[in-house]
């Protein structure tokens, strides 16, 4: 498996796994309290960003460690593509996402409910890239 | 547009050529085992410029090593 696959199983598992709950969190938190206070909010959102930006940042610690020598770690041709397909859809996501975040959003919602929608569109396109680049290395790609 | 798949004897012509490795073949030609080994499986159509070096290196032509199925 090369770094990118690796490292794609990794991120994807991680925003599921980090993300997944704190979007529960905060919908539970919203329908019981109807409006969760500030401090809670921010308090959940760091802690997941900060998990998120530990689990990135011991993984690629990791793969450096593993590929000292400086195998595998350049990417090809087949690793571009692969990016570049998978990068594409990613950012249409995520730019639909936006276009709902900043200009929809604004006129009936609230300022945590446009943060957490900017998130969760955030997570989705990077979920979305990173399944597509493990399928990308799984089942082949053409140009 | 053609349904033809595009098929190589890649495999077979590294065994003939005193059983190089896909590490070394990737080497000479530039790209990662896991992507000589993706070409062997059909997996990926390298470009023309790789088919070209890969050709090179197991010293044959190019349409001896790619051909349409």
């Amino acid at each position: 498996m090369v770094r990118n696959e690796q490292f794609s199983w990794i991120w994807a598992s991680t925003l599921i796994a980090v993300l997944g709950p704190y979007f529960v969190f905060v919908s539970v938190v919203r329908a019981a309290e109807n409006e969760p206070t500030f401090i809670l909010q921010i308090t959940a959102l760091a802690a997941a960003l900060i998990l998120m930006g530990i689990v990135a940042g011991l993984s690629t610690l990791i793969f450096r460690l593993r590929h000292r020598d400086g195998t595998d770690t350049q990417p090809d041709e087949r690793d571009r593509l692969i990016e570049l397909r998978s990068s594409k859809t990613s950012y249409y996501i995520l730019i639909t996402g936006m276009i709902i975040v900043g200009c929809v959003m604004p006129f009936d919602a609230s300022g945590w409910e446009i943060v957490n929608t900017a998130v969760f569109a955030i997570a989705v396109a990077e979920v979305t890239g990173c399944l597509l680049t493990v399928r990308g290395y799984r089942r082949g790609i053409r140009v | 547009m053609s349904e033809r798949q595009l098929s190589n004897t890649v495999r077979k012509l590294r065994f003939l050529a005193d059983e190089m490795t896909q590490e070394s073949l990737g080497v000479e030609v530039g790209v990662t085992r896991q992507t000589i080994a993706a070409i062997e499986q059909g997996k990926y159509s390298p470009t023309l410029e790789t088919a070209f070096r890969i050709a090179d290196a197991l010293g044959k032509d190019l349409t001896d090593v790619f051909s349409w199925s």
